[in-house]
């Protein structure tokens, strides 16, 4: 199965319809194109050129960083979605451009009234969520992804042990080769994977020379089945598993709860024939826009009552699972189970490990409650602005280390947020403030250093011209009564007095 | 009154550290009155020229000086006392440069990379005498600071200060007393500095943009990488004394410093070497007694009495201004390059270049008779500077020169110039936007809205071309800094040839560093900063086409008998400028390109110096200034009056009776027809009809040649049109001659440089009229170079009735050679061939050289009777021979590999066998030919001597076992014994392996790829290219074809010459601005095209070069693929329901198909050309 690039994340900013629009990543060479809408495509831009050529081409192309990490992440959703058709599903990531799935579909497609109606149901579900795909169904996953692709219908079924004729007339490049194998694959006038069914294997691998030959070798038996291609399953196949398909979606968490106890009672059963309980239950609900929605409970010791399991969920909050346009399938799984009586002690590595742990699993828990990103803790920046120097950060269990400071400048312990103004009597253009008002009180200046001189930062954007940050110029004072203090004068006298006068203020208190 | 100096500046030459022009800190400093100042940048001297420059024009003492970057990344800053300590501190960085410690011993450079300086602060104490030394005073220092200055105070051999500038942390005052305590401690008395990075505190900004640059980081990650505030200014001297207060001494004693450093640039004083004068000989005598010597052998029937009027004026004016070294210098390295046995082309070029001195010494083929020259253009008594002269070598074999000129004169007195690479707005906005932290295919976007290099700023309009918002304040800003930005010094690049030689250790005159390539070394000042200083420089320049003319006089040689050189190739051959009239000029050096293809037929060269005309009209120059039309319109006038036998005249444009000479503007503009069109020409209408100054014209001269850089020639403007104006002259005739100024400014071409040109225009035009298929191969074995690729000179060769031949095994050389022409060829071809390698031509002497055959027009082979209706005794000629293409036209193969076959061949004759050429050839060290050799071999097709084709040739070369047998293989059971080429490989169709062809050899002689298409096009209306010249003028047309050249002139507007080729020939698509916005993406992209518009002809009616004006331009590179095969998966017929394939379904599916098929496929064909 194989979902096609037009298929944006849909929190993703879509390009104006009809636009060209290339997602960009950065190579060797400079940026170059990693995947474009059909309009870029129309346009005659291809995946791998340069940025640097297709904006010549097309200046109005507009460009996005590739972002890998959320491609995949969006694909293995989409592989968790997939496990309403299989148990066992693969996001297949080796070749980037010709990403897809695997279903491993064993025995199971009677499930969905044969291999025809799984595979319109299967496309007609995601065509719904608004996600065009290609599909087949072969004996082997190599053929699989062949006709998928290569194949001229968008469903294509190669008939059980006809797989070699379903390939014949494929080109070669559904053999998922080295653009260097093919090219010499062409040179041979190779061009269809029948092409080399007639080819004495050996002399084949040998005019590749080293692993490129083995390669080619390898995926046609892959292809035709002589030798295993092993899959790698986004997650391993639960152990216990009951499902239940709605003809009409469920919209609400209400609808949910009233399948629950018929979804526990099957896996309840289903443990118990084994003598087995749930160590980790998972509730997956299959939406109809193509992505499924979970919730876990782990338990803290094997259990295999319906009733408890359903608790279980129940408590940890249904209305957790987000339904987005209602769910068309719920499946309940037993994706960690022990034998009811035995039970072993947890070993871990250190008692330090143990509290990174036990912290990890503190902000896990507050997050849980209070949302993703919502525990910070602050942190020092580098930023000559005293108010600009700390940043709150997401709180993970190992800060990084704060940047070096220059001892000298000592800052106060109190800063006030927003400072406070000050009237001063101080001499120009920076001399010390021999007197200031704060507060309505007026205080007289025993002891002062200063100024320390520190520019604003210029590249930040002002709201106004008149909001402008100035350069300040910071004192150290004390009063008579012994409290010290930090004021500073906004705007250099000379310099930057033209529009605004230099304005005076307290940024914080000693200690 | 406080007097103050500013003694710690960093400019911009300290890289991506300083934020100021060394110009802009002073004439700030004078501005803000300080008492002078002293530039040290960081470990370099490359700004100080310029520095010199500004401080002499504003009259600040300036003090030249370095900061001095140690290993361990301690810094101290020297100023030099006197000349000597100034040649110490030469020494010193060129030590630190190149690694190379004793100059005059070892010539052997250290590994120090290009740009580094390693030095230890003991070397600079041992050379530091008469060096004055400022240890910067850290923002935070401690005891180990304190210690180090007491032991460098005292391993110190002269004065050694503290430097102390504020920090503005809060605690100056404290700071500074602490200082001043340290430095009566260690005996290093303090000065005061504010240790400068720009010289206005706007330039923050910059600077710390500058600071993001250089650390690869981001503004908004910058942190405290960047300053903390904006004081490293140039700061009055009131301000300075303010800071001071208290320490009034350490402000007094910058002036101290300034009292005690005397040293100037202007000491330095040039000195020509000596080595090329015998001993016992004065310069003057040696080099009249070679211009006489050569003067004879120039003309061996004796010397004209006008040249020798001539070499007697000129060679006393050289005497005069003491130019004899120089010219013996020149004359040194040329005799050494053509001596017998080493023969390198060469020709010399510039000012100097076409005196009949260089003429008679052998600098230049360029015979004076043939033009008037005047010496004083090029020589005057004001202009104190150096004569110019640049020598083209052949470039495969310039380095040899270059060795040869660091082997005579010694690095230590040889080095090339630098060429200060400064931003330019492509790179700013990329490096600014970085650092702003744009993404980077915003700063992309702006980057490429750049045509061309060079510019002032990112235009707006272009920004907003580019979609992107101006308003954006990340933007916005990075506008502005990047037009700062612009024209900074980058870093330092080697000149491509600008020799400097000494007669003293040049290591004392500038420092010398390593270049990035092995035995170079290059000093640290450009171009302009030598002529500033008045220091000699000889070009030594590559020439791609003086290799393939070289080549040329090679063959011809051996295979026709036929012995020429540059001076002796036949002069002024009608039929030659007969060919170039009709543009038949692919290959010819200069005028090979599309402009001057089409310019060709309109100028109508007919001698020599239309030659010289041609080369320097299509120029911006001429073009800008609008002086193209005007001589051509001209020239017809002149053919069509002089074709009625009448004599042709110009009114000239004259001054008022009152001012002067009616005839002044005649003799400088009468030899081109009234319009002035070389730069030199420019120049003296400044002198004769603007009366400049000779320093005024000196000045406008300078202006012109850093134009783009400095942008200073506004200035002249006025002055040259207002006074052309108050002379009387026609106010819109000088503003054109400024224009033209202008447009010299950017590539200025001079007349002297384009009478060098010309000559290897006739000389490779005669060669290409003579004997295309030499031309041809030796225009292949110099490749890379021209504008033509490979299969376009293969393609011309075969039009001009040259038979061309595949790469074989057994039959090619690394280079393409020449063999006996084909049996269909001629009648005495059989014996030629039975002699095989002993085909001797009866041409023996050049005075009879005659072409075996006439000239064959575009498109139309020769019929070979016309070669003997042309030629008397054409039945003794040697017919013409075949070329062989050379091995080295195999992509990817190795001229190691070509060299041990041809070994291989030479002692054991042919190969019979795959297994017998893998067993014999043996490389350079013992190994065989490589697997991937084997593979190139049958790949390109070229084992059918060994009845091999491609496809069982790539079977049987890549199933040779390379050693031991895989263990994989093993290991997997392949272990199956080979045989023969298996009969299942699909045998290819034509197509298919001119496919290949193209491939591996980036040409094919089979067929042309559109020759498969033809039908598919016809369809469509499409005709065949080599029909477009007999459409009627505005016709509608359509020609589909290969894009082989696409080209956007500078000069043009905006228009864009693509040129197309198909099976028939070649056709040129004029692409109108217009037209190009609305098929951008095709025009930019495409590799096969449909271009339908309307047919134009030459204006001038000769029809020699057709245009088809674009309306509509249609990509049909995706047709490419269809030569591979037939297509995989018939498409099936809309009737053909599959399962469940909706309309919609199908449709993607072949998209799909397309997709996949689209650019890898497609790329048969290598990319064309491109120009701007």
């Amino acid at each position: 199965m194989r979902p096609q690039p037009d298929g944006t994340d849909a929190s993703h900013p879509r390009p104006p319809e009809g636009a060209p629009f290339a997602l960009v990543e950065k190579g060797v060479n400079g940026l170059s194109l990693l995947a474009l809408n059909a309009s870029a495509r129309a346009l005659g831009l291809w995946r791998g050129q340069a940025h640097a050529d297709a904006c010549a081409m097309t200046p109005q192309l507009i460009s996005a960083p590739a972002e890998a990490e959320r491609d995949r992440d969006a694909l293995r959703r989409l592989a968790l979605w997939a496990e309403r058709f299989s148990p066992s599903v693969a996001a297949d990531e080796l070749m980037p451009g010709f990403e897809g799935l695997f279903l491993d579909m064993t025995g199971a497609a009677h499930l969905f009234g044969g291999e025809r109606s799984l595979l319109s149901d299967l496309r007609g579900r995601l065509h719904a969520a608004g996600i065009p795909a290609r599909l087949a169904i072969a004996d082997t996953p190599a053929a699989a992804w062949a006709l998928a692709r290569f194949s001229t219908a968008a469903e294509t079924i190669a008939p059980a042990g006809r797989t070699r004729e379903a390939l014949a007339l494929l080109p070669v490049e559904a053999l998922r080769l080295e653009a260097k194998a093919l090219s010499l694959l062409k040179r041979f006038g190779l061009k269809t994977i029948g092409n080399l069914y007639g080819l004495p294997r050996a002399g084949l691998a040998r005019r590749f020379r080293g692993e490129a030959g083995f390669r080619v070798v390898e995926r046609l038996d892959q292809a035709l089945g002589t030798l295993a291609e092993p899959l790698d399953p986004v997650r391993p196949p639960p152990l216990y598993r009951v499902w239940v398909p709605f003809a009409e979606p469920v919209m609400d968490v209400d609808g949910v709860a009233f399948h629950l106890p018929r979804l526990a009672e099957a896996l309840a059963s289903a443990l118990g024939r084994d003598g087995q309980g749930a160590r980790r239950l998972r509730l997956t609900g299959f939406r109809v826009d193509g992505r499924a929605t979970m919730l876990e409970a782990g338990l803290s010791a094997p259990a295999a009552g319906a009733e408890h399991l359903v608790r279980l969920l129940r408590e940890k909050g249904l209305e957790r699972l987000d339904l987005g346009f209602g769910l068309d399938a719920l499946m309940l799984s037993a994706e960690k189970a022990e034998t009811v009586e035995a039970r072993e002690a947890e070993l871990d590595a250190s008692p330090g490990q143990a509290s990174l742990h036990a912290l990890a699993a503190l902000i896990d828990r507050l997050e849980a409650k209070l949302g993703e990103g919502q525990v910070r803790r602050p942190q020092p920046k580098e930023s000559w602005v005293p108010e600009l120097s700390e940043a709150w950060t997401p709180a993970g269990p190992s800060p990084s280390p704060p940047p070096e400071r220059d001892e000298a400048r000592l800052r106060p312990i109190l800063l006030f947020e927003p400072p406070e103004p000050v009237t001063t009597i101080a001499e120009l253009p920076d001399g010390v403030p021999a007197r200031f008002v704060w507060r309505r009180a007026s205080r007289r200046v025993v002891k002062a250093e200063g100024p320390e001189r520190l520019g604003a930062e210029w590249w930040r954007p002002a709201a106004n011209e008149a909001k402008r940050p100035r350069t300040r110029d910071y004192y150290r004072v004390e009063d008579e009564t012994g409290r010290r203090y930090w004021l500073y004068r906004e705007g250099l006298y000379g310099r930057e007095n033209a529009d605004r006068a230099p304005t005076w203020w307290i940024a914080g208190v000693f200690a | 009154m406080s007097a103050y100096a500013e003694l710690d500046i960093r400019s911009n030459f300290s890289f991506l550290e300083g934020g100021s022009h060394a110009g802009e800190l002073v004439d700030q400093a004078k501005a803000l009155g300080l008492a002078a100042i002293g530039i040290a940048d960081r470990n370099t001297l490359a700004g100080v020229v310029r520095a010199h420059a500004a401080a002499k024009q504003c009259g600040l003492p300036l003090l030249i000086g370095c900061r001095l970057v140690f290993t361990n990344g301690a810094e101290l800053i020297v100023y030099p006392r006197d000349r000597s300590a100034y040649g110490r501190l030469c020494r010193l960085l060129s030590i630190g440069k190149s690694g190379i410690e004793g100059w005059e011993v070892g010539a052997e450079g250290g590994a120090i990379a290009k740009g580094e300086c390693h030095l230890r602060f003991e070397q600079a104490a041992a050379l530091a005498e008469g060096m004055i030394a400022l240890a910067p005073a850290p923002v935070a220092f401690d005891e180990a600071f304190e210690t180090r200055l007491g032991a460098w105070r005292a391993a110190w051999p002269d004065e050694l200060y503290l430097a102390a500038s504020p920090t503005h942390r809060g605690d100056d005052r404290a700071r500074l007393n602490r200082l001043a305590a340290i430095a009566s401690h260690t005996g290093a008395p303090m000065v005061a500095t504010n240790a400068v990075l720009y010289h206005h505190f706007e330039r923050r900004l910059l600077q710390d943009v500058l600071t993001c640059i250089r650390e690869k980081t981001t503004i908004d990650e910058a942190g405290f990488r960047l300053q903390a505030n904006a004081e490293r200014f140039v700061k009055p001297p009131q301000e300075m004394a303010r800071l001071f207060k208290g320490h009034e001494a350490a402000l007094a004693r910058t002036l101290d410093i300034v009292r005690a450093c005397r040293f100037s640039l202007d000491e330095l004083s040039y000195v020509y070497p000596d080595e090329p004068v015998p001993p016992g000989k004065t310069p003057d005598g040696h080099l009249r007694e070679l211009a006489f010597k050569g003067a004879e052998q120039r003309y061996p029937n004796g010397i004209p009495a006008k040249i020798l009027a001539l070499l007697e004026k000129e060679l006393t004016l050289i005497e005069k201004v003491r130019y004899a070294p120089y010219f013996l210098t020149v004359h040194d390295i040329v005799a050494w390059a053509r001596e017998p046995g080493r023969e390198i082309l060469c020709q010399g070029r510039g000012s100097a270049a076409n005196s009949v001195v260089c003429f008679c010494l052998g600098v230049t083929s360029v015979d004076p008779t043939q033009q008037d020259v005047l010496f004083e253009r090029f020589i005057s008594e004001e202009r104190s500077e150096p004569p110019d002269i640049d020598v083209d070598f052949e470039h495969e074999r310039r380095e040899e020169v270059m060795q040869y000129v660091f082997k005579r004169y010694g690095r230590h007195r040889a080095a090339i110039c630098a060429t200060v690479i400064h931003y330019r707005p492509r790179s700013a906005i990329r490096d600014v936007g970085k650092a702003l932290g744009l993404t980077e295919d915003v700063t992309a976007q702006l980057a490429n809205t750049v045509w061309g290099s060079y510019g002032a700023k990112v235009e707006e309009g272009h920004v907003d071309a580019t979609g992107l918002r101006r308003e954006d304040p990340r933007l916005k800003l990075a506008l502005e800094l990047t037009e700062d930005l612009i024209r900074f010094p980058r870093h330092l690049s080697q000149h491509v040839g600008g020799f400097v030689l000494t007669q003293g250790p040049l290591t004392e005159t500038v420092p010398i560093g390593n270049a990035a390539m092995d035995d170079r070394t290059f000093i640290e000042w450009d171009k302009d900063d030598i002529d500033e200083l008045k220091i000699m420089k000889v070009d030594v320049l590559a020439l791609g086409m003086l290799t393939a003319i070289r080549k040329s006089f090679v063959l011809m040689r051996e295979h026709y008998g036929v012995d020429l050189d540059l001076a002796t190739l036949p002069r002024e051959e009608p039929r030659v400028y007969d060919m170039l009239c009709k543009a038949d000029s692919l290959g010819v050096f200069q005028v090979e390109s599309r402009a001057q293809m089409s310019m060709l037929p309109r100028l109508r060269p007919r001698t020599f110096y239309d030659l010289v005309v041609e080369v320097a009209i299509v120029r911006p120059g001429p073009i800008q200034g609008n002086m193209v039309h005007p001589y051509l319109n001209r020239r017809s006038e002149k053919r069509a009056v002089e074709a009625k036998g009448g004599a042709y005249s110009i009114a000239f444009p004259v001054p008022s009776p009152e001012h002067g000479d009616a005839d002044e503007l005649k003799r400088v503009l009468g030899k081109t027809l009234g319009v002035p069109l070389f730069q030199e020409q420019a120049m003296r209408i400044a002198m004769e009809a603007a009366k400049f100054s000779g320093d005024e014209a000196n000045g406008l001269r300078r202006a012109m040649a850093t134009f783009r850089r400095n942008g200073t020639i506004g200035s002249y403007e006025d002055m040259m049109v207002s006074r052309m104006v108050a002379r009387g002259y026609d106010p819109e005739f000088a503003q054109n001659c400024f224009s033209q100024i202008k447009g010299f400014g950017d590539y200025g071409f001079p007349e002297s440089h384009a009478a060098a040109f010309a000559h290897l225009v006739y000389v490779s035009a005669w060669i290409k009229w003579a004997y295309p298929e030499v031309f041809a191969a030796a225009l292949l074995n110099s490749q890379p170079m021209g504008f033509y690729a490979p299969a376009q000179i293969v393609r011309d060769a075969k039009d001009h009735g040259v038979e061309v031949r595949h790469p074989d095994v057994n039959e090619s050389d690394w280079d393409c050679t020449l063999e006996s022409p084909s049996q269909r060829e001629g009648t005495s071809d059989g014996e030629a061939g039975a002699s095989g390698e002993g085909l001797r031509p009866l041409r023996q002497t050049p005075t009879a050289v005659t072409p075996h055959r006439p000239l064959a027009t575009q498109g139309s082979p020769p019929s070979p009777c016309g070669r003997s209706s042309m030629e008397k005794g054409s039945s003794e000629e040697a017919p013409p021979r075949a070329v062989r293409l050379g091995l080295r036209q195999i992509d990817g193969f190795r001229e190691a590999w070509a060299v041990a076959i041809m070994a291989a061949r030479a002692t054991g004759g042919p190969f019979r066998s795959l297994d017998e050429l893998k067993a014999r050839v043996m490389l350079e060290g013992g190994a065989g030919l490589p697997g991937h050799a084997l593979d190139a071999l049958a790949a390109a097709d070229a084992l059918n001597s060994l009845d091999l084709t491609r496809r069982p040739g790539l079977w049987a070369a890549r199933g040779i076992p390379g050693g031991s047998t895989v263990p994989l293989f093993a290991f997997a059971g392949l272990e199956e014994a080979d045989g023969p080429p298996p009969p299942a490989l699909p045998v290819a169709p034509l197509s298919e392996e001119v496919v290949n062809d193209y491939e591996t050899i980036r040409l094919s002689l089979k067929a042309h790829p559109m020759s498969f298409l033809r039908k598919r096009m016809a369809a469509v209306g499409v005709m065949p290219a080599g029909q477009l010249k007999d459409a009627p003028e505005n016709s509608r047309a359509a020609v589909a074809g290969v894009v082989l050249v696409r080209q956007r002139p500078g000069s043009a507007h905006g228009v864009v010459f693509m040129t197309l080729e198909d099976e028939t020939g070649v056709a040129n698509a004029i692409v109108w601005p217009k037209a190009f916005e609305r098929f951008r993406p095709v025009v930019m992209g495409a590799r096969m095209v449909i271009v339908r518009g309307l047919v134009q002809h030459a204006p001038d009616g000769a029809g020699y070069v057709t245009h088809l004006v674009a309306q509509t331009i249609e990509d049909r590179t995706a047709d490419l693929a269809l030569l591979s095969a037939p297509p995989l998966n018939p498409p099936r017929s809309h009737g053909d329901g599959a399962a469940s394939a909706s309309a919609d379904s199908r449709d993607r599916s072949t998209r799909e198909h397309e997709r996949h098929r689209h650019p890898r496929d497609a790329r048969v064909l290598p990319r064309s050309r491109d120009f701007h």
